[in-house]
C-alpha cells in the first residue's frame, strides 16, 4: 500500500512539473515565435511597436514626450498606451495626458517638447506636426 | 549574444573561488551552479559601487574593476588553501541536519539527456526574442535600460513613475543592474539575449539540486530531470527566476550544514526581490524550529548583503507600495470578511495542481521521514508561504488584482524546495 503512495506521489509530481511546451518548442517554427513574442506586448493595438520604434528615431534622449490620447479614458486603452511607450522611449521623459482616475491634463502639454500621437494626427495649439509614420505622428513645439 | 555570454561567463568566474573557499569539496556541478548564483551578486555589488561612489559605467573602468575584483578572489583561494581546506572540514564536522554520507555522487547517467532535453527547450523559448514580459517592460528592464542609457543609476527616475503599478522603484537592483552590465560591455543598449539570465540562473539551481539529490540516493539523474522544470521559470526577463534559484539553493546549502553559503544566498535572494527579505525570516525561525539555534548568528551576510540597498532606498525616498497606509486597517478589514479572502485565492489556480497533489500524497507516505529529516526546509518554504498570504491580507491594491497577476509566480518560488522535499522524503528507503 505504501509502495503504491510512494509511486503515486513520484507520478503526479513528475507529471506536474513538466512543461510540455518545453519539449514541444523543438517542433515550433522558430522565426515564427520570434515575431509572435515580440509583438506580444503591443497585440491589443496594431502598430504600436513600430510607432514607438519611430518616435525614438525621431527623439534625442533627454526630451519631454507627451502620449496622445487616442484612447481617452485610462482603464479604455490609455494606460496600455502610456505604459508600452516607456520601455522603447527609455532614456526620454514620457508624460501622460490622462490620469488614472481618467482626468485628462493638457495642462502637461505646457511642460513637454514633443507629443507622440498614434493612429492619430491632431491638431494643437503651440505644436506642428514634425515626423510622420505609417502609424501616427510625431508633434514638435512651434518656434 | 557574446555580451551576455561574456558576463555569464565573467559571474562563474568571479564566483567560483568563493564557492571554492567556501566549500572546498563540492563536487564540480554543484559549485559551477553556486559560483554563477554568487559570481553574479559580485557583478551586481561591484555595478552598484561603482554607480554611488560616483566612479561610473565605463567600459574601462567596468572591466578594469571586475578583473581586480577576480585576481583577488583566486589569489585569496589559493593563497589561502590550507586554512580554508582546514576550516571547511570544521564547517563540514559542524553540520546538524542532514546526516548522510558526505561524498556527492554525481557521476553522469543517461538520464540526464532528459534534463539537458528540458534546459534545451527552454532556451529556445527563453531566447525566442528580446524579453516580452509586460513587467520586464515596466519594471526590471526599464530600469536597466533607464540606467545603462542615464550612465548610472537613475534615482529621480525611480521616483516618477507613480502612474505604472508594476513599477516598483523599492526592489532590490540585482537583476536590472545584470542586464546593465550586457549593455556595459556591449558599448551599446542590447536586450536580444537577455534571456539567457534566466537560463542561467535556472541551469545554476538544476546543477545544485542534482548535487544534492545524489547525496540523498541513487536515482539521481531521474528524479533531477523531474524537478528541472520547476527551476526554469515562464517569466523570462522577472526576477522571479534568479529568486527562486536564490532561495532554493540557500534552503539546500543550510540544510545541508553549510550556513555560510546559504547565508550569502540569501542576502543575493533579498537583493533580487522584496520577498527575499521575508525568505531571511523564514530561514531563521525554521532554524530555531530544527533546533538550530546556535548557528543562527552565521545567518550575519544574510542581513548584511541586503543593507546597503535597504540604507539607499531610504536615502532617496523610494517608496514600499505594500506598506503604504494603515496596514493594520488593511489587515483588520480583511480578516472580518475571509469568505472574501479565501474565494479570491480560490479563484485562480495555485500553478501546478498535480505537483502539489503530488506533495500532498508524499506528506501523506513520508510524513514523518519530512517532519524529522527536513523540518528545516519544510518550515522555511512553508513560513514563506503564510508570509505571501500576509501581504495579500495586507495588499493596499485591489485583491482580486493583485492575486489574479502574482499567486502563481509567488508560489513558483517555492515549489522547487517543496518538491525537492517530498522527492528525497520519497527516495528515503527506496
Amino acid at each position: 500500500m505504501k509502495r503504491a503512495g510512494v509511486a503515486l506521489a513520484f507520478l503526479l509530481i513528475a507529471v506536474g512539473a513538466f512543461e510540455p511546451f518545453y519539449v514541444r518548442i523543438f517542433t515550433v517554427d522558430r522565426a515564427q515565435l520570434h515575431a509572435s513574442m515580440t509583438a506580444l506586448p503591443y497585440r491589443k493595438t496594431a502598430g504600436l511597436r513600430e510607432f514607438y520604434l519611430d518616435v525614438r528615431r525621431w527623439t534625442r534622449p533627454g526630451e519631454r514626450i507627451a502620449i496622445f490620447p487616442t484612447h481617452t479614458r485610462w482603464t479604455g486603452g490609455y494606460a496600455y498606451l502610456y505604459e508600452r511607450a516607456l520601455y522603447p522611449l527609455a532614456g526620454r521623459q514620457v508624460v501622460a495626458l490622462v490620469e488614472p482616475n481618467d482626468r485628462a491634463r493638457p495642462d502637461h502639454l505646457a511642460r513637454v517638447d514633443a507629443v507622440a500621437a498614434w493612429h492619430s494626427a491632431p491638431q494643437l495649439p503651440g505644436f506642428v506636426e514634425a515626423e510622420r509614420g505609417e502609424h501616427g505622428v510625431l508633434l514638435r513645439r512651434s518656434r | 549574444m557574446i555580451a551576455t555570454l561574456t558576463v555569464i561567463a565573467l559571474a562563474i568566474a568571479l564566483g567560483w573561488p568563493i564557492a571554492t573557499k567556501l566549500e572546498p569539496h563540492r563536487a564540480p556541478i554543484a559549485r559551477a551552479g553556486e559560483a554563477f548564483l554568487l559570481g553574479a551578486g559580485v557583478l551586481w555589488a561591484v555595478t552598484l559601487l561603482l554607480d554611488v561612489t560616483g566612479v561610473g559605467w565605463g567600459r574601462v573602468v567596468w572591466v578594469g574593476v571586475v578583473g581586480v575584483v577576480g585576481v583577488v578572489g583566486v589569489f585569496s583561494v589559493f593563497g589561502f588553501r590550507f586554512s580554508v581546506l582546514r576550516r571547511a572540514r570544521s564547517v563540514a564536522e559542524r553540520s546538524t541536519e542532514n546526516q548522510q554520507p558526505k561524498t556527492e555522487n554525481t557521476r553522469l547517467s543517461p538520464v540526464d539527456l532528459l534534463t539537458l532535453l528540458v534546459v534545451a527547450g527552454y532556451t529556445l523559448l527563453a531566447t525566442a526574442a528580446s524579453p516580452w514580459e509586460f513587467d520586464y517592460l515596466t519594471d526590471f528592464g526599464l530600469k536597466a535600460r533607464q540606467f545603462f542609457e542615464q550612465g548610472g543609476i537613475d534615482w529621480a527616475d525611480l521616483r516618477a513613475h507613480d502612474l505604472v503599478v508594476s513599477f516598483h522603484p523599492d526592489y532590490p537592483l540585482l537583476l536590472p543592474l545584470l542586464f546593465a552590465d550586457v549593455s556595459i560591455v556591449a558599448g551599446e543598449w542590447t536586450d536580444r539575449w537577455l534571456g539567457l539570465f534566466n537560463v542561467a540562473f535556472g541551469a545554476a539551481l538544476i546543477l545544485i539540486i542534482r548535487a544534492e539529490i545524489a547525496r540523498e540516493r541513487h536515482r539521481a539523474a531521474l528524479a533531477t530531470a523531474i524537478l528541472a522544470p520547476l527551476a526554469l521559470s515562464p517569466w523570462v526577463g522577472l526576477a522571479d527566476g534568479p529568486l527562486t534559484a536564490y532561495i532554493a539553493a540557500a534552503i539546500l546549502a543550510i540544510r545541508r550544514g553549510a550556513v555560510t553559503t546559504g547565508a550569502l544566498l540569501l542576502g543575493l535572494a533579498a537583493s533580487t526581490k522584496n520577498e527575499g527579505l521575508s525568505m531571511i525570516v523564514a530561514v531563521a525561525v525554521a532554524m530555531l524550529v530544527a533546533g538550530r539555534a546556535r548557528e543562527l548568528v552565521r545567518l550575519w551576510p544574510a542581513v548584511a548583503i541586503p543593507l546597503p540597498w535597504l540604507v539607499l532606498r531610504g536615502v532617496h525616498g523610494l517608496a514600499t507600495d505594500l506598506t503604504s497606509g494603515s496596514v493594520t486597517e488593511r489587515l483588520v478589514n480583511m480578516l472580518t470578511k475571509p469568505k472574501v479572502f479565501l474565494g479570491t485565492l480560490a479563484k485562480y489556480p495555485v500553478g501546478k495542481r498535480w505537483l502539489w497533489l503530488g506533495i500532498a500524497v508524499a506528506l501523506v507516505v513520508r510524513g514523518r521521514t519530512i517532519l524529522t529529516r527536513d523540518r528545516f526546509a519544510a518550515t522555511a518554504v512553508l513560513l514563506q508561504f503564510v508570509f505571501y498570504l500576509g501581504a495579500y491580507l495586507t495588499t493596499p491594491h485591489d485583491l482580486d488584482w493583485h492575486i489574479q497577476w502574482s499567486w502563481d509566480r509567488l508560489v513558483s518560488h517555492l515549489a522547487p524546495v517543496f518538491a525537492f522535499v517530498a522527492v528525497a522524503a520519497l527516495l528515503e528507503n527506496e
